[in-house]
C-alpha cells in the first residue's frame, strides 16, 4: 500500500498479536494507547473500553466524564433516541473536539471508543484500515472474554445447583431410609406386642382367678398379687409399644386443639419441678384436625415431659406454640410421607443441652434414651412419633439457635 | 582448562529449547504471558536445553520460593538435582542489589560477571531467565530504573552474551509500561513462539525519548 511504513505496520501487527494477552479494560486501553502513539500523523490517543478510560490528550476536552456520556448515548440504552442517525452523537463529538472517533464493537454490542488527535491527516490516512482492524480485534477479544465469563458463571451456577440437588437427594434418601426403618420397627414391635398382649391376658386373667381361690394374706396370695402387678406393668409397656406401632385404634374426630392443649399445659404447670417454667402461645382461630383427644393429650405430656427431663439439672423455660401453617414442599421435605398443604403445628421448645448429632437419627427409636440408666423408659418420644404418624402427620427435632431443642409436630388440617 | 577471554569469543549459535530455530547467544527476549502453565512449560524447555548444551544456567524466581520452583522444574523434566553445580536459582533481581533496592548499574555488573565467570569455569556459555513481578512491590524498584536496566542490558549482552528471558505477567503490569518494555527487547515470545519485535528501539534512542516524555509529564 502507498505510503505505508513497513516498521509501523509490523508494530501494529505485533500489537494485534499481543492484545489477547493483556488484561481487559484498563490494561488493554493503556497498552493500545501507548502502542498507537507512534503511528504517523497521530498526536495523541485516548480510549474508553468497558467503562475504563485512558487518554494522553491533555486540554482537548476529552475526559472520562464526557467520553462516558458519549459512550452511553451510543450504547443500546439510548439507541431509541438516535434511531434516525445512530452515529450523530459521535460525529458531533468528533467535530467539537477536532478528533477522529472510532468505534470498538461487534455485531452484538458496542464496547468502547478510540479517540485520535491527528497532527497530519494525510500521513495517517493509509494506516486507518489497520487501526480499524485492530479495533475489530479488540471488540472480538472483549466479546470473547465476556462469553467466557458468562460460560464460567453458568458452569459455576450449574455445579452449585447439581451440588444442592445432590445434597437434597441424599437428605431425602436418608429420610426415606429412616422412615422405612421406623416403619419396620413399628411393624415388628406391633406384632410382638399383640402376641405378648394375648399371653398377658391369659396370665393376668388366670392369676386373678387364682387370687379368688387363696386367702389374700397367705404366701401364695402375696405371690399372686405380685404376678398380677407385674402383668399389669407389662400390659402398660405393651400399650406403649402398640401406641408407637399404631396398633391402638384411634377415636378420631374433628378437634380444635387449642382448648385441649391449654388444659394439659395448665395441668403440667402445677407439677413443674423447681427451676422449670412454662409459657405458651396458642392461636385462637385454629382449623380443626382429625384427632384422638386422648392421644393428643398423651403426645403433649410426653413432649413436655421430655423437655422437663432435659432441663432437670440447669432449669429453664419450656415454650409451647400452637399455630396454623401452610407449608411448601421444601418445608415438609424432612418427611417423605408428608405432602405440602395446611397444617396445625405444635412446637415444644426447651433450654436443655439440645440434640446431639449422633442422637438425631435415633431419637424417636423405641427404647433409645439419652438419659441416665433408670431414668426414663426410652418410649416417650417413640409414643409421640407413633401418635403423630397415626394422625398422618410428621415430627422432627431441631436444635435452637441459642440453646436447647425444639420438637415440631405437624398435623394435617381436617378435610371436613 | 585454558582460560578464555570472553571479549574475544565468537558468538555461538544456540537452541532455545522451545523453538526449532537456532539463534546467536546473547539475545534479550521478553516473555509477555497471562498463563502460568504455558510459561513454566516454555521456561522448562529453555532451561533444560541450556543444561544439556553445557551452559551455566541462572533462574531468578519471584512468584514462589526457589525450593518450590526447583520442585516444579523437576516435575517439568528439568533435572536440577543432577545439574546442581550448573544451575543457580535465587530470588529476583532486587535480592542481589544492596539493601534489596534495585540498582541498574549494580545488576548490569552482576549479569556481565555471571557470564564471564561461567566462561572462566569452562562452560560453553550461559543463559538466564527472570520473573519480573517483584518490581510491582512498592519500594523494590523505580519504573525508570527498570526501563533503563532493560534498555542498557542490550549493550551489556553485546560483550557478555548471556541469553536472557525477562518474564512479565500481562495480568499484573500496567499496559503502558508493557508497551515500553516491548520497546527495549529485540525479541519476544508470543504463544510459545519467538518473534522479532518490530517495536524494538535502540537503547540510547529509547532512553532519550523516554526521558523527554517524562519531562513533558
Amino acid at each position: 500500500m502507498r505510503d505505508v511504513d513497513a516498521t509501523v505496520l509490523g508494530k501494529i501487527i505485533l500489537l494485534q498479536s499481543t492484545l489477547h494477552i493483556m488484561q481487559e479494560n484498563d490494561g488493554l486501553a493503556r497498552f493500545v494507547c501507548r502502542g498507537l502513539e507512534d503511528v504517523p500523523g497521530v498526536g495523541a490517543v485516548g480510549m474508553i473500553l468497558n467503562g475504563s478510560f485512558h487518554s494522553n490528550m491533555d486540554a482537548s476536552g476529552v475526559d472520562a466524564a464526557s467520553c462516558s456520556l458519549l459512550f452511553d448515548s451510543l450504547a443500546w440504552k439510548d439507541q431509541a433516541k438516535n434511531q434516525d442517525d445512530p452515529d450523530k452523537p459521535l460525529l458531533e463529538f468528533a467535530k467539537a473536539h477536532g478528533l477522529e472517533c472510532l468505534k470498538i464493537e461487534t455485531i452484538f454490542d458496542l464496547y468502547g471508543l478510540l479517540f485520535l488527535k491527528l497532527t497530519d491527516k494525510t500521513r495517517f490516512s493509509p494506516y486507518r484500515p489497520y487501526l480499524e482492524n485492530t479495533l475489530n480485534l479488540i471488540g472480538l477479544i472483549v466479546e470473547n472474554n465476556r462469553q467466557r465469563a458468562l460460560l464460567l458463571q453458568n458452569k459455576a451456577d450449574l455445579e452449585k445447583a447439581v451440588e444442592e440437588r445432590t445434597r437434597e437427594l441424599k437428605a431425602s434418601q436418608e429420610q426415606l431410609s429412616r422412615a422405612r426403618k421406623m416403619e419396620a420397627i413399628g411393624t415388628l414391635s406391633g406384632g410382638i406386642a399383640h402376641e405378648i398382649n394375648n399371653i398377658l391376658s391369659v396370665i393376668i386373667g388366670n392369676s386373678e382367678m387364682a387370687q379368688q381361690e387363696v386367702p389374700e394374706e397367705s404366701e401364695a396370695g402375696r405371690f399372686l398379687h405380685q404376678v398380677v402387678a407385674a402383668g399389669l406393668r407389662a400390659r402398660d409397656v405393651v400399650r406403649r409399644l402398640l401406641m408407637f406401632s399404631r396398633g391402638v385404634r384411634e377415636a378420631k374426630k374433628p378437634l380444635n386443639l387449642s382448648p385441649l392443649v391449654e388444659d394439659v399445659l395448665q395441668e403440667i404447670r402445677l407439677g413443674l419441678p423447681a427451676g422449670v417454667d412454662i409459657s405458651w402461645s396458642l392461636s385462637d382461630s385454629l382449623p380443626y384436625v382429625d384427632a384422638d383427644a386422648d392421644q393428643m393429650r398423651l403426645m403433649l405430656r410426653n413432649l413436655c415431659g421430655n423437655a422437663i427431663d432435659a432441663m432437670a439439672d440447669a432449669g429453664g423455660r419450656i415454650e409451647v406454640d400452637l399455630e396454623s401453617v401452610v407449608l411448601a414442599q421444601e418445608a415438609v421435605a424432612f418427611d417423605p410421607a408428608l405432602s405440602p398443604g395446611e397444617f396445625v403445628r405444635l412446637t415444644v421448645r426447651d433450654e436443655g443441652p439440645g440434640v446431639l448429632p449422633e442422637d438425631a437419627d435415633r431419637i424417636f427409636d423405641p427404647y433409645y434414651t439419652t438419659k441416665e440408666v433408670g431414668k426414663g423408659t426410652g418410649m416417650g418420644l417413640s409414643v409421640v412419633y407413633g401418635i403423630v404418624k397415626g394422625h398422618c402427620g410428621g415430627i422432627r427435632a431441631r436444635n435452637r439457635n441459642g440453646c436447647g431443642a425444639a420438637f415440631e409436630a405437624l398435623l394435617p388440617v381436617s378435610d371436613s | 582448562m585454558q582460560k578464555e577471554e570472553p571479549m574475544a569469543r565468537k558468538r555461538r549459535k544456540i537452541s532455545l529449547g522451545f523453538t526449532s530455530q537456532q539463534f546467536h547467544e546473547g539475545h534479550h527476549i521478553i516473555y509477555l504471558y497471562n498463563d502460568d502453565v504455558e510459561r513454566k512449560r516454555t521456561m522448562a524447555r529453555y532451561l533444560r536445553q541450556g543444561l544439556s548444551d553445557d551452559e551455566k544456567v541462572l533462574y531468578l524466581v519471584d512468584d514462589i520460593s526457589p525450593d518450590e520452583m526447583r520442585i516444579e522444574l523437576m516435575a517439568l523434566g528439568v533435572d536440577v538435582d543432577a545439574k546442581q553445580k550448573d544451575f543457580d536459582i535465587t530470588r529476583g533481581h532486587y535480592s542481589h542489589c544492596p539493601s534489596e533496592h534495585f540498582s541498574p548499574d549494580f545488576m548490569l555488573g552482576i549479569v556481565g560477571e555471571y557470564y564471564d565467570s561461567a566462561i572462566r569455569d569452562g562452560y560453553a556459555g550461559a543463559r538466564g531467565a527472570g520473573e519480573m513481578s517483584w518490581a510491582l512491590t512498592k519500594g523494590r524498584a523505580a519504573v525508570p530504573d527498570l526501563l533503563e536496566y532493560e534498555a542498557r542490558l542490550n549493550n551489556i549482552l553485546q560483550d557478555h552474551p548471556l541469553t536472557t528471558v525477562c518474564q512479565y505477567d500481562a495480568r499484573r503490569f500496567d499496559g503502558a509500561l508493557v508497551m515500553d518494555m516491548l520497546s527495549v527487547h529485540p525479541l519476544m515470545i508470543v504463544r510459545g513462539q519467538l518473534v522479532n519485535n518490530p517495536s524494538y528501539v535502540e537503547p540510547e534512542v529509547f532512553l532519550k525519548e523516554y526521558n523527554e516524555r517524562m519531562q513533558r509529564l
